[in-house]
């Protein structure tokens, strides 16, 4: 047993001795990419209350088209700054908004921008929040409601409101004073039946209608805190990919440099002589994995409120890289071949996995591919011990699908090694 | 100690050891030599259980599986290749490699401060090897295999490519542990390291034994005749020289300046009927055959690889 802790101690020592990918790879650059991505990220996951910031261009300029962007701006759904059509591509190019509204020369809300005509606005997004088009198209949509409510039930309002009902219809010069008066009448009975507020101070049937209740589903609890708390899995994701390159290429080095020989002629058992490197890779694997929490937790808030679940995430994590080293370190028979193979793999491993960008953007076959990937689950894991507050029934299915795919990756490099030192 | 029998290694279809025995006896230095590519390796990791036999046996003091950790114990190797870890300081090289042969504590302390002593690298102790020159890292790696005190000592090629100070301090070294009663297995492509230090040599190519004997036996069965040169006080006729060599062949006679070379297998017999001739001798040069006329005389002059 001795002996495993004098060959981890030795493999350890060999890392910390090379500097660069040490304390680079391992850490400094995982650290780097949890910032920046974490950075990335705060713009995109922005206070989901904060209403969507939109240029205006109104190009029509009538009362009718100052209405609609009245009535857009106080729905709160979007934050809307008036501007020039130029301006208004100007600061979505920059950052400054994240969309655009043109309201059209010949903007003019009738019920029929529902059934035959399309709304006289446009659109445009910036690249990189189209998600938001729609929530922008369904805010476009409820002002125009809204707009044509207030035609209906402003009696003042109305009379425009039939006319542009028949001029939309075609059929203008088919209805008779009388029929007219008609019309005006009931839609008038209808407005005061659903617009009034109801006794009692209870609202009208439409706004119990159109208002559906939002309620927080522990909305404390499930939610990352900030940016950072998805981002820092992903940095240790990267520090483990680096760990496991790294000591993939020091088994095969410690082969080339002949050092192999003197471990395997002196008094003891073969297996011992991997069994102490991927005793050190956990070490290591741990290490790395704990550090980087740890600045995270103290540097960017991220919380670790869940210790029983790391308690449980980090050592299968840490198993789990270990197992894959030693499938890794037989990808090649040079130190350059195992490290340019390991980190492509890894690399898949990652992109998929969602180690280089947050599952929540990745296309949904590729998130069904990650399943394949240690990184996912890894990832599942940290969060689940981070923000997502696993208990350890929740913890087990990650922790479990680590440790298998650690022993079954595990085994066949051993298996590998034992066939090729045989000779 | 070491019995070898009916060895045979191939790789694919390179024959590298092929029906080979030998012994080396307790407290004896056998030297293996042969060209390049003659199986010199192999053999010696073949002993150390780093390569399965195809076939053959090898038994070492009575144990025929060298993988046991008991002969292990008691067996040291320096191989041909350095084998060391150059981000790691002497010192932690040779207490790591200790502690794997269960040294601790202070016969560990002791033991490694004895080889760094032997090894001349005391002061360099704390030096990353990847600072040491050549000369350096081979000391240290006969270092490494001397620190749990094998009885039994495998040394590859110990000498290659390093300068001739440090040659002779490893030479000194190994004679010292012959001294000490080691049973040394030599492998070298320097004969006069072979011929310094060796009780027995075994020359082999292509994976066999050519032969296998003492170095006096080697030479005399052999290695030839010795070649005499002399240079002549007075010039004399050609005839009267020759005539006067009865027991040499060969024989060489320059006029102008009275050089003659002959071969000979009885030098002072020659040089006595030249005294008998009335031929008086100024300088004289007796070269005796060496154990590297033997080798190219058994081997062949072409190149191996
Ligand atoms: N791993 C290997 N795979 C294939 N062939 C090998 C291997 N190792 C050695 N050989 C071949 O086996 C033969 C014997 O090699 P070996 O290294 O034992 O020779 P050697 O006597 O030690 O030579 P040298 O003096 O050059 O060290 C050579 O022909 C060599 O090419
Ligand atoms: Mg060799």
């Amino acid at each position: 047993m001795r002996t495993l802790f004098y060959i981890a101690g030795k493999d350890l020592l060999l890392h910390w001795r090379d500097r660069l990918g040490f304390f680079w790879w391992m850490l400094g650059f995982p650290l780097l990419i949890a910032v920046l991505i974490g950075l990335i990220f705060s713009g995109v996951l922005e206070d989901p209350t904060q209403p969507l910031r939109v240029a205006l261009v109104d190009e029509a300029g009538t009362p009718e088209s100052q209405l609609f962007a009245q009535i857009l701006q106080e729905s709160g759904s979007v934050a809307t700054r008036p501007m020039s059509a130029g301006e208004a591509r100007d600061a979505v190019r920059t950052g400054g908004a994240l969309g655009l509204v043109i309201l059209k020369k010949e903007f003019r809300i009738t019920p029929a921008v529902f059934s035959n005509q399309r709304m006289p606005v446009a659109i445009a997004m910036d690249p990189r929040h189209q998600a938001e088009s729609h929530y922008l198209k369904a805010a476009l949509n409820q002002a125009a409601i809204e707009m044509l409510r207030r035609q209906w039930f402003d009696p003042a309002q109305r009379s425009r409101f039939i006319d542009a009902l028949l001029a939309d219809t075609g059929r203008q010069g088919e209805m008779s004073a009388l029929e007219r008066k008609a019309i005006e009448g009931t839609l008038g009975v209808l407005g005061s039946f659903f617009d009034a507020p109801a006794s009692g101070g209870k609202r009208s049937p439409l706004d119990a209608l159109s208002n559906v209740e939002v309620v927080p589903v522990d909305a404390q609890r499930i939610q990352p805190h900030s940016a950072f708390e998805i981002c820092f899995p992903i940095g240790i994701m990267w520090g483990l990919i680096a760990l496991a390159a790294e000591f993939a290429q020091a088994i095969v080095k410690e082969r080339d440099a002949g050092t192999l020989l003197r471990l395997r002629v002196a008094p003891i058992a073969r297996w011992q002589i991997l069994a102490g490197s991927g005793l050190a890779c956990f070490a290591a694997a741990v290490g790395v994995t704990l550090m980087l929490l740890i600045f995270g937790h103290f540097a960017f808030g991220v919380r670790l409120q869940n210790p029983v679940g790391l308690g449980l995430a980090i050592p299968a994590i840490g198993l789990c890289f270990v197992g894959l080293t030693m499938l890794l370190s037989v990808l090649g028979n040079t130190e350059s071949s195992v490290g340019g193979a390991a980190w492509a793999t890894l690399l898949i491993m990652s992109m998929v996995g969602g180690g280089m960008v947050p599952q929540i953007f990745l296309p949904s076959w590729m998130d069904l591919a990650g399943n394949l990937s240690p990184v996912k689950w890894s990832i599942r894991a940290l969060e689940g011990g981070i923000w997502r507050d696993f208990t350890v029934g929740e913890m087990a299915v990650p922790c479990g699908i680590l440790l298998g795919m650690g022993l079954v990756c595990g085994l066949v490099g051993v298996a590998i090694h034992q066939r090729r030192a045989s000779c | 100690m070491i019995r070898v029998t009916h060895l045979r290694k191939t790789y694919g279809s390179v024959t590298a050891v092929d029906d080979l025995s030998f012994e080396v006896r307790p407290n004896e230095t056998f030297g293996l030599l042969g060209p390049n590519g003659a199986g010199k390796t192999t053999t010696m990791h073949m002993l150390v259980g780093l390569l399965r036999p195809d076939s053959g046996e090898i038994s070492i003091g009575g144990i025929t599986d060298p993988t046991r950790p008991e002969v292990r114990r008691i067996m040291g190797i320096a191989p041909q290749v350095l084998s060391l870890y150059d981000d790691m300081t002497v010192r932690e090289n040779l207490m790591f490699f200790g502690r794997l042969y269960g040294m601790h504590g202070r016969r560990l302390r002791g033991r490694v401060k004895a080889v760094l002593e032997r090894g001349a690298l005391t002061e360099r102790a704390g030096s990353l090897v990847k600072t040491l020159s050549g000369g350096m890292q081979r000391r240290l790696q006969l270092a490494c295999a001397l620190l749990h005190e094998p009885q039994v000592l495998l040394l590859d090629e110990p000498t290659v490519g390093i300068d001739p100070q440090a040659r002779h301090h490893i030479l000194k070294d190994i004679e010292d542990l012959k001294r000490q009663g080691r049973t040394i297995l030599l492998t070298t492509h320097y004969m006069e390291e072979a011929q310094q230090l060796c009780d027995r040599i075994a020359i082999m190519d292509q994976g066999r034994i050519l032969v296998m004997d003492s170095l006096e036996n080697l030479i005399q069965s052999h290695a030839g005749k010795v070649l005499v040169r002399a240079e002549l006080e007075e010039p004399a006729p050609a005839e009267t020289v020759l005539h006067s060599l009865a027991c040499a062949s060969g024989s060489e006679w320059r006029a102008d300046n009275g050089r003659l070379r002959f071969e000979t297998d009885e030098p002072l017999e020659a040089i006595r009927q030249l005294n008998a001739a009335g031929l008086a001798i100024r300088r004289i040069s007796i070269d005796r055959p060496s154990l590297e006329t033997v080798f190219l005389e058994l081997t062949g002059r072409s190149l191996r690889d």
